[in-house]
């Protein structure tokens, strides 16, 4: 402790490698703190779960070459064959996939002015689609079969109701979301009943901020290209996907265009975040590294400089203790001047990055992280030069150099 | 003098193996991490066709309904209806226009012996004009004619892909093939190349995989066909029914719509075209808002679209700290090494040295370890780049791939930053004195 | 012909002016061989540092063959060091990692001659010292007598008007000692001026003049040879 006012002198006089030190843990110190925030960030995001029974379902799109054999009592015949497989629980005709990355989207509304309402995602589909993508009905009703409706295109009739997620209702009925079961919602120039509200379901987009936001319509959209999901018994996913398949090849003119399991619709989707987390860690790794080594390589270099200096106090009675003190204190010193700095220019970066980057704000004790591992960075890189400080020879004092 | 100073930085670079790798290594992740990402960046924002950023632009009509614009903050729709698109080709033909709608459909050969193979084609249908506009180049034939687009002639152009697979890369012009169940000849096959990001789509589809094949729009229409599950569309209001007479009398908006001008006064005619031609729709009761139609450069059509991935961009700028972090690493090294150079140093100047030559000497050592880092680091970029094909599967492979240009950019960065980071220690040590060490031998 | 007036050094560090030498007058004539003796620290160092150009004196005037030298700047005075002077020290100071043609060439590359002109001098050079042949060898390889060999062919190889030695022989055991002496005495009498820093009488004797340095004050005396004959 005593040793500061020698260091801060020794230190004045020779500027350069320590500043350079303190510039590296500065950048060092903001890069660290700002990419783990972001790392923790797009974890939460790639934990949260779509709500479907990821593990046992897929989706096949199948395409007819004969435009009018995409027809309502093709479509029923298909699900009824599906539907009475073993290895099938449930399934339904939908028009996308959540996560998937298309979709159509829906702005509904409480009241007639559209004061309160917002966008949503809309899953054309039939009355199959609770049980299919493993949802519960916490209020109200599930669609019955005279619910749906099968149509052409999207922009005509609506039906008479639809249901929709918790988190919808809880936007549009912030006090009570119960209330809107039953409820009237506006939507283009009419309006459909709130027949149940189920527990959840993403939308397609994973990044949209209206992710939960889902409603079903019972329509069933037909389209030259259709999509039918199943939700296979438990285990059952693969042999369910080859008897599937056959099935439907089994109409001529038909064409499998894919299938995919919703699995690996979740992982194509969330690949791009998952990614980013990886080449962030890597990050965080090698700066890191990079920093230590920088470390010990100008300590290494100004303890060498300073090899008759050590030996000569190692003469005059300092124990090698005390010579390892020394040099932890000089490091500590500098490496609080760079935390401190660090701090500062830790937040400023945050703030570009929110300003620019729309990320949400660094909690402060993110920063606190950032102290403890620059110091433990820093510690641990010093301990070697020091250590050899320590065993310079005090005969080097009296040695001509 | 070069030679000569090229020949002590080797000799110099060898007697320090282990601090000169430190250096080399530092810099070359240091460059590696950055040219990664601005490379991805770089990519996958650059104009594809730069010499027709003047040239080349975007129609966009404001067809939305009163209230409130179709996107905030005031961006009017991508595409256009069917009334405006057909009314703008046969309007406008004196100019050079082409619509472009997605149309989708299962594309097989018609040849009996062997196997019959079918896809889903990724198909795009388009007017003659389309081909020059976005300077597509042919293998083999050639686009259609003005004629072919008015006869709705059932004509393709394939991309060398599909015809690799259907004729193993043959001259196939005058086949035929049966695209979406009709019998379609090929007139022409397009030659494979980079065109990133693809001007004529919107969003995240810049990046999709080159088109299977093209076909005239006009024959779209005459077919009936209208790709419901996969176009991308908006309607400002309901559409009267669900016939395919309804869609195209409706207001729903889903095909986009690029010009080419030679110069800025057909531009200006151009756009007096379109203005004189809404004030007319106006009249007849359509587009409620006041006039806004716009000649979109390709530059604001990229801003438009949100080209740039936000996650790319910040890595990008996380890789250039990183990089600095490594740069003074960097000089840190450079002036341990350097300075335990002095006491030769102190005997060149002596001998006659100045200290220009001896801030010379060490310059040509930073440019030695400069290069070394710069290709070892692009050597690393190349590696890190295969890696986020990998990771980023979504974005197209093309643009992570390097080119000669941002490879000697990498060379450049790393002898540039090698550069930088060594003017201090070199100008330290051209200033060490003639005696100072002599004597303390 | 190295002409010194009014030359001296002084030194302020902080507030205290230390003055290492006081005015003198010296001249040097082509073909001297001067010995320079004197206690440690009576300013040998800072004499041999300003006659070989390595310092500047605080006042007075240097005229090396008609040349003034004295306030130049670095470049300058780093070009006529390069080509007017020529430096053997105590303790060789060859550079380990260049062999010994390299060693020779170091002075020759900042005067940009051709390669051909180079290679003869430096052959010329290494043969007057007795070294021919020696090319390809370190200096780790070779004893310390044929280290300052190669020295003394470093600082001929340029063709110097004078050569500065600074304690040639204190590192050499006296039979190399005796053999680098007859070295620098075979040069003298070729023609080039001598200029040597020793502690050893004996070689100060030998040599045609004596300058004598203590406290900063410059004197001069004749060997006893002369004094005698």
């Amino acid at each position: 402790m005593r040793d500061i006012p020698l260091i801060l002198k020794v230190l004045k006089k020779q500027m350069t490698g320590p500043f350079l030190l303190i510039l590296q843990i500065v950048i060092t110190f903001t890069v660290i703190v700002n990419a783990t925030y972001i790392i923790s960030d797009k974890t939460k995001l790639l934990d949260i779960p779509t709500g479907a029974d990821q593990e046992n379902s897929f989706y096949v799109s199948i395409y007819a070459q004969d435009k009018d054999m995409q027809n309502e009592n093709q479509i029923k015949s298909d699900m009824a064959q599906i539907r009475s497989l073993n290895t099938v629980t449930s399934a339904a005709p939908i028009n996308t996939i959540p996560l998937i990355g298309m979709g159509k989207y829906q702005d509904l509304y409480t009241d007639e002015k559209e004061e309160t309402g917002d966008y949503t995602a809309k899953y054309y589909t039939d009355n199959a689609v609770v049980d299919t993508l493993d949802m519960e009905i916490l209020i109200g009703e599930d669609f019955t079969e005279q619910d749906v409706l099968y149509v052409k295109s999207d922009s005509i009739k609506w039906p008479d109701s639809i249901i929709i997620t918790k988190a919808f209702a809880e936007f549009l009925y912030k006090d009570d979301w119960r209330q809107a079961v039953s409820k009237l919602l506006y939507v283009g120039d009419t309006r459909v009943r709130v027949k149940g509200i189920v527990d959840k379901m993403q939308s397609p987009w994973y990044f949209w901020r209206n992710v939960e936001f889902s409603i079903f319509v019972p329509s069933v959209l037909i389209t030259e290209e259709m999509k039918y999901l199943v939700r296979a018994k438990k285990g059952q996913k693969d042999i369910a996907i080859s008897q599937v398949e056959a099935l439907l090849l089994k109409t001529p003119g038909r064409m499998i265009n894919k299938i995919e399991t919703l699995g690996e619709v979740r992982d194509n989707a969330l690949s791009t975040e998952q990614g980013t987390v990886s080449i962030l860690k890597s990050l965080i790794i090698t700066l890191s590294l990079i920093t230590a080594f920088g470390i010990i390589g100008q300590a290494s270099y100004s303890i060498n400089a300073r090899k008759k200096q050590i030996g000569t106090r190692r003469a005059l009675g300092a124990s090698k203790l005390q010579i390892i003190q020394y040099f932890l204190t000089e490091n500590i010193l500098v490496s609080t001047i760079g935390i401190l700095l660090g701090m500062i220019s830790c937040i400023a970066l945050n703030l570009v990055l929110v300003d620019n980057f729309s990320l949400p704000r660094l909690p402060f004790y993110y920063l606190g992280f950032g102290v403890l591992s620059i110091y433990i960075i820093s510690l641990l890189s010093v301990l070697y030069p020091a250590y050899k400080a320590a065993n310079i020879s005090p005969a080097i004092a009296t040695r001509e150099m | 003098m070069f030679n000569y100073y090229l020949k002590l930085a080797l000799i110099s670079m060898r007697k320090s193996p282990i601090l000169v790798f430190l250096m080399v290594f530092a810099l070359a992740i240091g460059v590696a991490a950055s040219m990664t990402t601005i490379t991805v960046n770089y990519l996958s924002s650059k104009n594809p066709l730069p010499h027709k950023e003047n040239n080349l632009f975007a129609v966009q009509l404001d067809n939305w309904s009163i209230e409130k614009s179709w996107r905030e903050p005031d961006i009017t729709p991508f595409h256009l209806t069917y009334i405006d698109a057909n009314n703008l080709l046969s309007l406008g033909e004196k100019f050079k226009h082409s619509p472009i709608a997605q149309m989708d459909m299962p594309l097989e050969s018609t040849s009996i012996d062997g196997e019959k193979k079918t896809f889903m084609a990724q198909a795009k249908s388009v007017s003659h004009d389309f081909f020059a506009l976005f300077d597509v180049p042919f293998l083999y034939g050639q686009a259609w004619s003005k004629e072919d687009d008015k006869n709705s002639a059932n004509l393709v152009v394939i991309s060398e892909k599909t015809n690799n697979k259907f004729f193993s890369g043959a001259n196939s012009v005058g086949k035929t093939l049966i695209y979406g169940g009709e019998v379609f000849t090929i007139i022409g096959v397009t030659k494979k190349r980079t065109f990133l990001p693809k001007l004529y789509a919107t969003n995240v589809f810049m990046f999709a995989e080159p088109e299977d094949l093209y076909f005239p729009f006009s024959t779209q229409i005459s077919l009936g066909w209208f790709n419901e599950g996969k176009s991308i569309y908006y309607c400002q209001k309901d559409k009267a029914s669900d016939t395919y007479e309804s869609l195209l009398q409706s207001e729903c908006m889903w095909i986009l719509f690029w010009a080419e001008f030679k110069d800025k006064a057909e531009k200006e005619q151009y756009q007096q075209f379109i203005d004189n031609y809404v004030s007319d729709q106006k009249a007849l009761g359509r587009f409620p808002r006041p006039l806004d139609n716009r000649l979109t450069s390709i530059k604001t059509w990229f801003k438009y679209q949100n080209v740039t991935n936000k996650d790319t961009q910040i890595l990008m700028w996380l890789a250039i700290l990183f990089l600095c972090v490594c740069l003074f690493n960097t000089v840190g090294l450079m002036l341990a090494k350097f300075t335990g150079k002095s006491s030769e140093v102190a005997l060149r100047r002596a001998l006659g040295a100045s200290k220009q030559s001896i801030f010379y000497q060490y310059l040509i050592e930073s440019l030695c370890i400069g290069l070394c880092g710069g290709v070892l680091g692009m050597l690393l970029t190349f590696i890190s780049l295969e890696y986020f094909k990998h990771i980023y599967t979504k974005l197209n492979d093309q643009v992570m791939t390097l080119n000669i240009e941002l490879l000697l950019s990498g060379l450049l960065l790393s002898i540039l930053a090698t550069l930088i980071a060594g003017i201090y220690p070199t100008i330290k040590v051209s200033r060490t004195s003639a005696c100072m060490q002599l004597r303390q031998k | 012909m190295l002409k010194m007036s009014g030359i001296s050094k002084h030194f302020i560090v902080g507030n205290v002016k230390t003055q290492a030498l006081h005015s003198f007058e010296l001249e040097i004539k082509q073909g001297d061989f001067v010995a320079v003796v004197g206690p440690s620290g009576s300013g040998k160092t800072t004499f041999l540092n300003m006659t070989g150009m390595l310092e500047q004196p605080s006042f007075g005037q240097y005229e090396i063959d008609g040349v003034q030298v004295a306030n130049l700047n670095d470049k300058e005075s780093s070009r006529i060091r390069n080509e007017k002077i020529g430096f053997v020290f105590q303790s060789f100071n060859l550079i380990p990692e260049l062999n010994v043609y390299d060693n020779v060439d170091v002075p020759l590359r900042y005067r940009h001659f051709s390669s051909k002109e180079r290679k003869a001098r430096i052959e010329n050079a290494l043969e007057q010292v007795g070294l021919a042949g020696r090319h390809k060898h370190f200096p780790p390889q070779l004893s310390g007598g044929q280290q300052q060999r190669v020295a003394i062919a470093r600082a001929l190889a340029g063709s110097p008007s004078i050569i500065l030695a600074d304690e040639p022989t204190g590192n050499l055991d006296s039979k190399m000692a005796d053999g680098v002496m007859a070295l620098l005495h075979d040069i003298n009498k070729a023609g080039t001026t001598i200029v040597m820093v020793t502690h050893n009488d004996e070689q100060a004797q030998q040599a045609g003049r004596i300058v004598h340095i203590s406290d900063g004050y410059l004197s001069e005396s004749t060997p006893l040879q002369q004094a005698i004959a």
